[in-house]
């Protein structure tokens, strides 16, 4: 059942952006949708329908309508609220498939998306680490996710060609398999939970880890030749 | 003049185009250089943060707080070995001391040596939780103040006593280590009811905050963060929604 307001109308082959121009200031209008919106500055919502938002998280638009915008938190999808667009920052974004059925897709390599979703997963895991005094893993993972913090931080702001940013896909893909892996052992869970000096990390476990980084970082820095 | 002339015509040779340097430069770093400078950036960027960042912080520290209140918790229920220090015997006598599972019961009884994780049943004596009325460290633990001034500043960091019951019993600990002392003080500290104050947790409590704020500032990399929060546009001039849908049109 479409119980849109009337105001909603396009026509196909119209561009996202003589639609915007058309239509007045007074009505709440469809603009478009994509999930590349971050959260620049915590917002209470103390306004009718708000919608709260802590600084960096993720929101994804419906409408827009005099400086404010409509639509939810991406952990939080059934809960719909306006906060004011000066609060978000809005991504690079090319539009796919202009017309009635066309999407903003944000630039952002989906090598990028994965680090972060598996870096998120990996830190709520990590926490868990840390109350059952798994301190051997919890350090080790530690050191882990601060390189790949590290990578990709470089990964963002280096001039990758697309070549490579294809075999730093591959491989970093690969890797993040490892360490999920590395999750799934089991450990001998140490008596006392203390922070594990690097140097005594497990021989095997520093080779892999030194062997994984070193991959990474002769994709993103170039070997010789 | 002939030097200045070699200096001039080595620094054109080694100045190729701007891209190459910075490429030939990178390749000479070698991969500890390369930890190492990642290491400063990643320090730059924790110290720099922005007021609402730093509020943002303070908003998270009751949840890990919590999650450190747990571990304790279940460090104390896993237990630890003690000894008792004694100036006459040769061997110093060992006692397990640990909370039962239910964080109502703290168990405690003499072992035989190195006798791992002795479960609860073997352990003779027991204190209910309820009953232990103060937390006492250092100096303060009557089996400190036995030998006025006797005792090392090792010792003493590592000495803790728990009173309970009306009549002001204690149980004297001297804790294996600093990690244990702060362990089982914060841990104590928690079944009575009061704020964690050792250093180990003040410094866990760091690296929990710092990684959670890195995980969930993971979209505003490189984002400029503005010092105070914008200005917030008067409200809309009406609500009529364009959407009632839960899914967004495809």
């Amino acid at each position: 059942m479409d119980n849109r307001y009337p105001c909603c109308g396009r026509s196909a082959g119209d561009s996202l952006h003589s639609q915007s121009i058309a239509l007045t200031q007074n009505v709440l209008m469809w603009v478009f949708q994509t999930s590349s919106f971050a959260v620049l500055a915590s917002f209470r919502g103390t306004v009718q329908h708000g919608l709260p938002l802590e600084i960096g998280d993720t929101v994804q638009i419906l409408e827009k309508c005099e400086g404010w915008y409509r639509g939810f938190i991406l952990k939080n999808p059934n809960v719909k609220g306006i906060f004011p667009s000066s609060y978000i920052h809005l991504r690079n974004a090319i539009v796919k498939n202009k017309g009635q059925f066309e999407t903003v897709i944000p630039v952002e390599d989906s090598v990028i998306t994965e680090m972060t979703s598996t870096l998120r997963e990996w830190g709520t895991m990590w926490k868990q680490l840390y109350v059952k005094n798994e301190g051997d893993l919890f350090h080790r993972l530690w050191h882990v996710m601060n390189e790949i913090l590290d990578l990709r931080r470089q990964v963002l702001v280096g001039h990758l060609t697309h070549d490579r940013m294809k075999d730093v896909k591959q491989h970093i893909t690969a890797r993040l398999d490892w360490g999920n892996e590395q999750l799934g052992l089991d450990l001998v869970p140490r008596r006392e939970f203390s922070m594990v000096d690097p140097d005594e990390i497990g021989v095997t476990e520093l080779y892999r880890l030194v062997r994984f980084l070193n991959v990474l970082q002769n994709l993103i820095y170039g070997s010789d030749g | 003049m002939q030097v200045v002339k070699e200096q001039i015509t080595r620094t054109l040779s080694s100045k190729p185009t701007s891209l190459e340097l910075f490429k030939n430069k990178v390749n000479a770093l070698n991969y500890s250089e390369i930890l190492k400078l990642r290491q400063t950036e990643r320090l730059h960027q924790e110290e720099t943060l922005a007021p609402p960042v730093l509020e943002l912080k303070e908003r998270l520290k009751p949840e890990l707080l919590e999650l450190i209140r747990q571990q304790r918790l279940n460090r104390l229920c896993q237990g630890t070995m003690f000894r008792k220090i004694s100036s006459r015997r040769r061997q110093d006598k060992l006692w397990y001391c640990r909370l039962s599972p239910n964080h109502k019961m703290l168990h405690y009884g003499d072992v035989d040596e190195e006798a791992e994780n002795p479960a609860i049943e073997t352990l003779q004596e027991k204190i209910p939780v309820a009953d232990i009325k103060g937390l006492l460290t250092g100096k303060d633990c009557p089996h400190m103040k036995e030998n006025k001034g006797k005792q090392t500043k090792e010792v003493l960091d590592l000495a803790f006593s728990i009173t309970y019951d009306v009549e002001e019993y204690s149980l004297n600990f001297i804790a294996p280590s600093r990690t244990d002392f702060c362990l089982w003080t914060d841990g104590l500290s928690v079944l009575l009811g009061r704020d964690m104050s050792s250093e180990s947790m003040r410094s866990e409590l760091e690296i929990l905050l710092s990684m959670e704020i890195k995980l969930r500032l993971l979209d505003l990399e490189n984002v400029p963060i503005p010092d105070s929060a914008p200005a917030i546009p008067k409200p809309p001039s009406n609500y009529n929604f364009c959407y009632e849908f839960n899914q967004t049109e495809q």
